[in-house]
């Protein structure tokens, strides 16, 4: 059988980071395809390739046989390659026919002929066995997974030969993904290839035809889903990366005070009744599927989002966090995996990036604001230089370094600010391998110290090198706490939410 | 595997931006000097480039303020109500004989820094639109200044006082008072803006606020400030104002937000926050003046003036947009 679509030897390159190196894929009409590996194997990138937001460095795409180039997604759209992101890009303001034909209207002379557009969305909907669904109510009534088969129904209304849907389940329960399932069955009869991202392997495995398997941006394993077991594609997910990163040595950590406490914290249909404690001169790893909790949790504590109830007690004393301000004030600091919209200051330099939340104590004198410039500078060179941030100067805008160097900067800020705790939320998310190691060590170093560190990431391999005690998170709530290293196997299967083998 | 160094491409990048970035507005300021001073030569005098400095120094000082309430992403309609605020406040109190000039002048700014402060609430801790805030304000303070001015039947003379005179004509050596005033004022916002805790949070704030507030900063109260800052340096353009004229009727600020508009987009700052210079504000109120001061010497008549500078708040906003926004 010929591939309706076929991707050659792909290359991306971003700065600092290989995110694609020599990919090859393949898609067959009627047959959902999956793509599966770690945050930041390269999946979006790849996909992001086939939608024309990116164009390749390198490789070929052929569409039937015929070399394509797809500059930009109304290209893509022509070609008949749809993507459904994770992220809808439905109006809730319009009704549901205006959003399948939002842009494509369809008209009568000059006005709008909005029965054909009702019926028309009725007849794309029940094509794909979508029930219940008024066409002409706004969208805002309706929950999230019918959004998300709106939008697939949007999609399908371009005709397209090609599906790509980037974790279409994340956000849905166990019976919306069955439902969708069924949805995108329907579309495989109609010759449609798909191709579905997701990290619950259960769900690949049950409901795809084949699978590529991408680490740090190459293809290990091209798989038929009915020929190989999870376990194995675990393996080719994996590969030998989670040997790269190994603690030297696990300190001897007091765990008689607690440095902080988070006491049945619990937010309406995210959180339950979360109970942990961190201690100084550990790393304290928490992790889950995407959507679990974790990252939630951790912006709760730090004040930058509410929870329904819950207490949190820093060195024994019942604290109110209501804001980031109070948490940094209480010697915690935080560092989010959206480092350009949340942690970056884009337009000014490393030295502001560095020294901002801590110019205060630069003043030369309480009442006059006038700051002891050289000794600011001072202190953050000699921090970026223990952190060893690669830059041509200090006075360079920070838009200007890669990936790892702006982490490593952020990093500094709070270093600068000499805080107790420090978390992490995915700390390596668009950080290229050596960087990678070099931030492991970082914090490694940093709990030797005697500073509390939180790593929360969805990458197990990361939890696995780096943490003295590891906490797994599930549907909001605490799996498990473990206190001993646990095989990748048994991770994985605690994340995914099965029994752990024993 | 190690980390990449520190690329060629992005020293080269960056040094271009840097440099267009820093000099541009004060290169495109010298050419008009040269195109100006060849077409006419009454043009490139010492007298007349004072000249050009006094015409500008309201609009300059109004442009402080104006930076600020740009580098966190807002808007002030109402700063030229404010001068007129502040101008008749400063008159009513002198001729009334209430108070001597300078303590009717601190009131006076402290009045349009309070007008400042309510933008700064509705703007931030009501979350409105800063447009149609200070399009509201614009109108209810230039109201109370028109209530004051119909007591003095719409026209108030200060041209007797000692104090205003020596503002308006005085010198210190060779220089018009008002030029150093100017200058002082400017020194001042840029060591504020460049040298401490409170400028350097302006910049973190206005590039990228949800950063900001997790980085533990006090957002809303850094913001607020802008607007009062911006209040405060219209009042003190009001008295300028009132100096230069040496009276106060109902035109007095009429429109001159956008002047100080024209100004800062003028220096480079983005509409978006984050970016500005006052330095940079400096020279594009220069130019906007030295362009009005060209028509004039040239007997252009004052409407068709006003048709260039809106073709140069245009060309200003282009050339922003080329420079600012072509990024990476």
């Amino acid at each position: 059988m010929e591939p309706v679509l076929e991707m050659k030897g792909i290359y991306k390159r971003f700065t600092g980071v290989q995110a694609l190196k020599d990919v090859n894929l393949k898609l067959y009409a009627g047959e959902i395809h999956s793509l599966i590996g770690q945050n930041g194997a390269g999946k979006s990138t790849l996909m992001k390739i086939l939608s024309g937001n990116y164009k390749p460095d390198q490789g070929q795409i052929l569409l039937n046989g015929k070399p394509v180039e797809i500059g930009s997604t109304a290209e893509a759209a022509k070609l008949g390659i749809a993507i459904v992101y994770q992220e809808l890009s439905l109006l809730n303001n319009l009704s549901v026919a205006e959003n399948i034909f939002l842009g494509r209207e369809v008209t009568k002379g000059l006005s709008l002929s909005s029965k054909a557009m009702r019926a028309k969305t009725v007849q794309i909907l029940t094509e794909l066995g979508i029930q219940n669904i008024d066409v002409d109510q706004k969208l805002e009534v309706f929950p999230l997974a019918k959004k998300q088969l709106i939008e697939i129904a949007k999609a399908i209304s371009m005709k397209p030969s090609i599906l790509i849907l980037d974790e279409p389940t994340a956000a849905l329960t166990n019976e919306d993904t069955v439902r969708l399932f069924n949805t995108l069955f329907k579309l495989k009869e109609q010759g449609i290839a798909l191709v579905f991202i997701s990290h619950r392997l259960a769900e690949i495995k049950k409901y795809c035809d084949r699978g590529t398997v991408l680490m740090n941006g190459s293809v290990t394993a091209n798989v038929r889903m009915q020929d190989v077991s999870e376990l194995q594609i675990i393996e080719s997910m994996l590969g030998d990366t989670y040997k790269s990163f190994k603690r030297s040595e696990k300190a001897n950590i007091d765990r008689s005070r607690p440095f902080l406490a988070g006491k049945n914290i619990t937010l309406k249909d995210s959180l339950e009744d979360v109970s942990f404690e961190i201690y100084a001169g550990e790393i304290t790893g928490f992790t889950g599927l995407l959507g679990a909790g974790q990252d939630m949790l951790w912006r709760i504590v730090y004040g930058h989002a509410a929870a329904n109830s819950g207490e949190i007690y820093v060195k024994g004393r019942k604290c109110i966090i209501d804001r980031p301000l109070k948490a940094v004030q209480l010697g915690i600091g935080l560092l989010t995996e959206n480092r350009k919209e949340e942690g970056l200051f884009e337009s000014l330099s490393v030295l502001d990036n560095i020294s901002i939340p801590s110019l205060k104590m630069y003043r030369t004198a309480k009442a006059f604001p006038y700051i002891r410039v050289k000794k600011v500078k001072a202190d953050c060179m000699q921090i970026a230089q223990s952190v060893n941030i690669v830059m041509r100067n200090i006075f360079t805008p920070i838009k200007f370094l890669s990936g790892g160097n702006q982490q490593k900067a952020i990093l500094s800020r709070w270093l600068l600010k000499s805080l107790d705790l420090l978390v992490f939320i995915e700390p390596t998310r668009g950080v290229d391998v050596g960087a990678k190691s070099e931030i492991y060590r970082l914090l490694e170093n940093l709990a030797q110290k005697g500073k509390a560190i939180v790593v929360v990431s969805t990458d197990t391999t990361e939890i696995l090198g780096l943490s003295d005690r590891i906490i797994v998170m599930k549907d909001g709530r605490i799996r498990g706490v473990l206190d001993t290293t646990p095989g990748e196997e048994e991770l994985l299967r605690m994340v995914q939410g099965k029994e752990a083998a024993v | 595997m190690s980390e990449t160094g520190y690329s060629l491409r992005n020293t080269r990048r960056e040094a271009a931006s840097g440099f267009l970035g820093k000099f541009g507005i004060l290169i495109v300021a010298i050419l008009i000097c040269i195109a100006f001073s060849a077409a006419s030569d009454k043009f490139l005098t010492l007298d007349n480039m004072f000249n050009i400095f006094k015409q500008i120094s309201i609009v300059a000082v109004l442009s402080i303020g104006m930076t600020f309430v740009f580098l966190v992403g807002g808007m002030d309609l109402s700063a030229g109500a404010n001068i007129l605020l502040s101008a008749v406040v400063t008159g009513a109190l002198i001729t009334s004989k209430i108070m001597p000039a300078i303590p009717a002048m601190i009131v006076a700014i402290l009045c349009c820094g309070a007008m400042g402060f309510i933008n700064g609430v509705f703007v931030e801790k009501f979350k409105i639109n800063p447009v149609i805030v200070t399009l509201g304000s614009q109108l209810a303070i230039k109201g109370i200044a028109l209530i004051i001015l119909r007591n003095y039947n719409q026209w108030i003379w200060m041209n007797k006082d000692e104090t205003l005179k020596f503002v308006n004509v005085g010198t210190i050596g060779p220089v018009p008072v008002i030029l150093v005033i100017v200058i002082v004022l400017y020194i001042i916002a840029y060591l504020l803006l460049i040298r401490t805790n409170y400028g350097r949070q302006v910049y973190a704030v206005g590039g990228n606020e949800k950063a900001a507030v997790l980085c533990g900063l006090k957002t809303v109260s850094v913001k607020m400030w802008c607007y009062i800052i911006c209040g405060i340096t219209a009042g003190m353009a009001g008295i300028i104002a009132a100096c230069r004229l040496g009276m106060v009727n109902t035109q007095v600020g009429n429109g001159m937000e956008f002047d100080a508009v024209t100004a800062v987009v003028l220096g480079g700052a983005s509409l978006k926050g984050g970016e500005a210079n006052v330095l940079k504000t400096l020279v594009g109120a220069v130019i906007v003046g030295l362009i009005m001061n060209f028509l004039t010497l040239n007997g252009v008549h004052p409407n068709f003036q006003k048709v260039v500078t809106g073709g140069f708040i245009l060309l200003a906003a282009i050339i922003n947009r080329l420079t600012i926004y072509r990024k990476a």
